[in-house]
């Protein structure tokens, strides 16, 4: 869209160990069944293409579309995806 | 190109394969009232009672459930129309995916829960996305899995949403 960007894509996730597993990248036994899909990922963050953030659940904007939620918060997340009356 | 073509002009955008477009001074709106109302009235729930949620919370669908199987032909063609509107409404992505794991033998309760997610749609028709157009664009992820939600598989569902400026213009919700 005629717009460069300078800086890397952030990448929120409410996943503090998988934050973890994805900037340290340690071989581990139990992490030894990840795809390789995930070790893509890995080389995103080493070239500086995106950085996994964390973020707290409430404002998981995610959550959205993995579960059921309350009313109130499905309406902060509605909000927040940008989401209005006309 | 008008020379070398045969073409007209339409002008700006307004109307694209059901999806509404206003342009204005300070951004874009995208809504689908119009095919939103249009399912409404294919499956006759123009007239229900509007509902604040599409699903309900801790909301749990089974496979086998015991209640009495319903037409899989209108559930199907109600739960296509419904993943259809999904191309904007990203706020009922998670209901038509839920739903949509019983095509094959839909049960009431099954049909009970599209008929809420018509009822939620009732409620929000003008319901659009908006994106400003203020200089500072940038493009921000989120991702979120639900750890193995689905208790027959123990499959989890994952879903992320890009934001760039105000809104959400892409997202996903898959098991």
């Amino acid at each position: 869209m005629h717009q460069n960007q300078n800086t890397p894509t952030e990448i929120y996730c409410d996943n503090k160990s998988a934050i973890a597993l994805s900037k340290n990248p340690v071989f581990h036994g139990r992490s030894k069944h990840i795809d390789i899909r995930f070790h893509k990922i890995r080389e995103l963050i080493a070239e500086k293409e995106v950085v996994i953030e964390y973020c707290p659940t409430e404002e998981q904007i995610a959550d959205i579309f993995t579960k059921p939620l309350k009313t109130e918060s499905f309406y902060k997340l509605k909000k927040m995806l940008g989401m209005m009356q006309a | 190109m008008i020379k070398c073509f045969e073409m007209t002009d339409l002008g700006l955008m307004s109307y694209f394969l059901g999806i509404e477009v206003v342009q204005q001074k300070d951004g874009i709106f995208i809504s689908q009232k119009k095919y939103a109302s249009d399912i409404l009235k294919k499956f006759k729930m123009e007239h229900s009672k509007p509902i604040s949620t599409p699903v309900e919370e801790k909301l749990k669908l089974t496979r086998e459930s015991d209640g009495k199987r319903v037409d899989p032909t209108h559930y199907k063609s109600l739960i296509g129309s419904l993943r259809y509107l999904t191309a904007q409404r990203s706020d009922i992505v998670c209901g038509v995916g839920l739903l949509s794991r019983y095509m094959e033998e839909p049960r009431v309760s099954h049909l009970q829960g599209a008929k809420r997610i018509l009822r939620y749609i009732k409620g929000t028709l003008t319901d659009g996305i908006f994106y400003g157009n203020n200089s500072d664009v940038k493009l921000v992820g989120y991702t979120d899995s639900d750890w193995a939600g689905d208790t027959e598989t123990r499959k989890s569902t994952s879903g992320y949403a890009f934001h760039l400026g105000t809104g959400a213009i892409s997202w996903s919700s898959k098991k």
